[in-house]
């Protein structure tokens, strides 16, 4: 991703704890400089906390929230939607994308729902989804597989559709059965598609959930943040966006870590 | 060619509203739950069109007002960080950690300093649709082969000459998946925006109609909102395609994706 600048080892320097920290100071001061820049302005009231709380208050409120339990229920909520609607979406996306790459027949059919699917901005839906599943956990694990499926779907696709057909006349010729075939070249070919189609589903999963819990309520994170808008509190406000910006990063991270483990054969890392 | 595959592309999304009008009139599927594609139609009507597509100019505008400025910040910011290591360096960490972040959790917040309304829903688009700019420019910019750009400079080429005339349109094609990535934000972030709170535009349309339970209405404006995504990002790969007709790998590209 971005930062292709690493800061290469100093000479000398080696692998020791100084180095490490100097090369993790080099590569995050941005982040410190805004904390800092963020407290500084708010201490001094060039801007009303009402519009900006300053981050110590926003940390206070955070322990506060924590300690009293108010944080579990949201998190658990939000984190248990995005989880079934991404597992249920990768489920669906990968047979969309494995049929659609294998058969002319279902790319015919499948194709054309893309092109229509694919751009729809998903949250217009929300309304409809409230009607057909009701406002808790059943629409707002719709809206995430209706959002993911079409990454996983496409990046399968594509990956099936790129294997080159040298390698399936080899496996042929060698006596491979369509579904030897199926197992042993095409399923293994389509892996490092999914992982990236997953990577790409990953935060869309947060993003349907939270954005669905925002507009149509139904407990969870989103409901959470709106709710303290409405009351305007700005630094319970800040501690959801703040979680919601840990949480996307941490998932990314798991994904990594994941991806790393079960793919680590593949060259398209 | 061309036009055998967009006539039998054409085939599904006409058979599934064929299909839709048969299984609501044969009655499987409650009307009340889902309308048929005739009443929808007959809704459309009622509503009036012309106040429909009033509210889809709302949305328009600030899709795509919000949109370009993302551009415009996004490509240059994304050419300086690929150019310049400390730059880079500096923006990296900042762009990495609101990557993830869903962006309409910055509404309420947007909302609470610019009010109701086209600004601080034109700020969301814009907040969301930067980031892809920024990493496809940025990619884009440093994939160029270095050869071009000493080429650039021997034939006496500035440096603003070499960025405008080597840098963005060698990098271009991945600037277009950017932008078309940047699109689809764009319409999603100005929905939610109306949807939260606003008193215009399609998101709030739909919404409303869903509130008040007038579900034939609330299907008419959601189909116009959908037909309105398509179109523009039709005309996106359009308008994609023809600037980069002179690129030789082009085609290459296209087929893959």
């Amino acid at each position: 991703m971005i930062g292709v600048h690493e800061q290469p080892p100093v000479p000398g320097w080696g692998a020791s704890a100084i180095g490490t920290l100097r090369r993790f100071v080099l590569s995050y001061y941005s982040l410190g400089l805004l904390f800092v820049g963020w407290e500084v302005v708010t201490q001094l009231e060039i801007i009303r906390p009402a519009f900006l709380p300053s981050l110590s208050s926003v940390l206070r409120q955070f322990f506060l929230l924590a300690e009293d339990g108010s944080l579990v229920q949201p998190i658990s909520t939000s984190l248990y939607r995005s989880a079934t609607g991404l597992g249920i979406a990768v489920a669906i996306g990968a047979t969309l994308g494995l049929a659609a790459a294998r058969s002319e027949l279902a790319r015919v059919i499948w194709e054309p729902l893309v092109s229509i699917g694919f751009p729809l901005p998903k949250v217009a839906v929300i309304p409809i989804l409230i009607l057909w599943f009701g406002i808790y956990d059943n629409s707002k694990i719709a809206l995430v597989v209706f959002t993911c499926v079409f990454p996983v779907a496409m990046s399968v696709e594509a990956a099936v559709a790129g294997l080159p057909t040298v390698i399936q006349w080899s496996a042929r010729s060698l006596g491979a059965s369509r579904s030897t075939l199926l197992r042993t070249v095409v399923l293994p070919a389509a892996l490092p598609g999914l992982m990236a189609g997953i990577r790409v589903a990953l935060p869309l999963a947060l993003l349907a959930t939270f954005t669905a819990e925002m507009v149509g309520g139904g407990g969870g994170f989103g409901a959470s943040l709106m709710y303290a808008q409405r009351l305007f509190d700005a630094p319970t406000v800040f501690v959801y966006l703040l979680l919601m910006l840990l949480f996307g990063l941490l998932a990314d991270r798991a994904f990594l870590f994941v991806r790393r483990r079960l793919v680590g054969w593949s060259d398209q890392l | 060619m061309r036009a055998h595959t967009s006539v039998r592309s054409l085939y599904s999304p006409v058979a599934l509203v064929v299909l839709w009008e048969l299984i609501v009139r044969i009655g499987l599927v409650d009307a009340a739950f889902l309308p048929s594609p005739t009443q929808i139609t007959r809704a459309f009507v009622e509503i009036g069109p012309l106040m429909v597509l009033e509210q889809l100019g709302a949305s328009l505008f600030r899709v795509f007002a919000g949109l370009f400025a993302a551009a415009l910040v996004g490509i240059a910011l994304g050419t300086w960080m690929a150019r310049n290591a400390h730059v880079d360096r500096f923006f990296a960490p900042i762009l990495g950690s609101i990557y993830s972040v869903p962006k309409s959790a910055f509404i309420p917040l947007l909302i609470l300093w610019l009010g109701v309304g086209n600004s601080s829903t034109i700020v969301a688009v814009f907040l969301a649709c930067l980031l892809p700019v920024v990493v496809y420019s940025f990619h884009g910019v440093q994939e160029v082969p270095r050869v071009l750009q000493w080429g650039a400079a021997t034939l006496g080429g500035t440096r603003g000459g070499i960025i405008w005339r080597v840098y963005l349109p060698a990098a271009s094609a991945q600037i277009f998946t950017g932008l078309r990535i940047a699109l689809g934000f764009a319409f999603f972030l100005s929905t939610s925006a109306e949807m939260i709170a606003s008193t215009s535009g399609l998101g709030k349309l739909i919404f409303a109609y869903g509130q008040g339970g007038n579900y034939d209405a609330m299907f008419a404006a959601l189909a116009v909102l959908v037909a309105a995504a398509f179109a523009a990002d039709q005309a996106f790969v359009r308008i994609r395609d023809r600037q980069l007709r002179w690129m030789p790998t082009q085609r290459a590209n296209q087929a893959a994706a």
